[in-house]
């Protein structure tokens, strides 16, 4: 496969997939890590809140 | 276990404590045999030779856009009939997921259009049709980050999202309705696929793998967007009861950034 006259257009194919899925996941990843840890900053300040993170009503989410 | 069941936001939450390492265990697994199937076993193709390694991306990622907005049209409708807000945060979560595959479709069948039609780009009926999808997707993303009230936001959303599905069969039939460059269908037909198993095998693994990463990053990005309305409501609460801020500023705009 390397030898073929295109190689450079499958690998410029494939590291842009990567670069997406990984910008993707990463992003993901980071937002669910810092909303994690405002909710404990929350928590840590009043736990009284813990309940209202944990049982809130399901129509408010 | 009732779909009813699984739609309440906390039940929510500790399902995909299961199902996101599961299945972000099993994208890895048919990510990496369908590679290797795609790299190494798949045979080239007697007139696009090596390049045709590139359609194992491009051509499950076609597949995929179509299917997340199906998925969308879904939550649209949980959002507009039942008001139920995790529809609202699947709507919400889907939109730039379905904007990134769009990205990779576009972006691989562009590599695979210089070499082969001797462009990056025509305006081919089937190819801006999915250019339409991808600012559909897009102005969907905005839609969201403009409007601040999580359910004015997801009513606008759900009428785009519904408006917008005039481009699914649209993308489908584009290479039936117009004389296109780009070929017409050879998987989604009626008379079956044409293509030779030797190519159509990694083709479905890689189709698998790409339907498994979204559901996985879909579960991630609801999760998310289910504890982003939940610090918002303890944000408001808070603000009510007269008290200060309890988090940093970061923790605070993560509240409120869409």
């Amino acid at each position: 496969m390397s030898h073929d006259p295109h190689f450079g257009y499958i690998i410029a194919a494939y590291a842009l997939a990567l670069v997406i899925v990984a910008s993707m996941a990463a992003s993901l990843l980071a937002d669910y890590l810092r909303l994690k840890r405002a909710l404990a900053a929350f928590d840590h300040q009043e736990p009284a809140s813990q309940d209202e993170t944990s049982s809130a009503p399901d129509k408010e989410l | 276990m009732t779909m009813v069941s699984i739609a309440n936001p906390s039940r929510f939450l500790r399902l995909a404590e299961i199902l996101v390492p599961t299945l972000a265990a099993l994208t890895a697994v048919f990510l990496g045999v369908g590679l290797y199937l795609s790299l190494f076993v798949a045979p080239p193709d007697y007139q696009q030779g090596e390049t045709v390694r590139i359609l194992y991306l491009h051509v499950p990622a076609a597949l995929l856009i179509t299917l997340i907005y199906l998925v969308m049209v879904s939550a649209a409708l949980g959002t507009l009939v039942w008001r139920h807000p995790l529809a609202d945060a699947a709507q919400k979560a889907a939109a730039p997921l379905g904007a990134g595959f769009t990205l990779l479709c576009l972006g691989t069948g562009a590599i695979w259009g210089k070499p082969m039609w001797g462009t990056w780009w025509v305006w081919d009926a089937r190819v801006t049709s999915v250019l339409v999808l991808f600012l559909i997707y897009l102005g969907l993303v905005a839609l969201w980050r403009t409007i601040e009230d999580p359910g004015r936001a997801a009513r606008a959303a759900a009428i785009f999202t519904l408006v917008g599905a005039v481009d699914l069969p649209i993308i489908k039939f584009s290479v039936d309705w117009w004389n296109t460059l780009h070929q017409p269908a050879s998987i989604l037909r009626s008379g079956g696929p044409t293509i030779d198993p030797s190519m159509l095998g990694p083709l479905v693994v890689m189709l698998i793998a790409f339907i498994l990463l979204f559901t996985t990053l879909l579960l991630i990005a609801i999760r998310n967007e289910i504890l982003r309305r939940r610090l918002r409501r303890l944000s408001i609460l808070a603000a009510d009861r007269g008290e200060p801020r309890p988090v940093s500023t970061s923790a605070w705009s993560a509240a409120y950034e869409p």
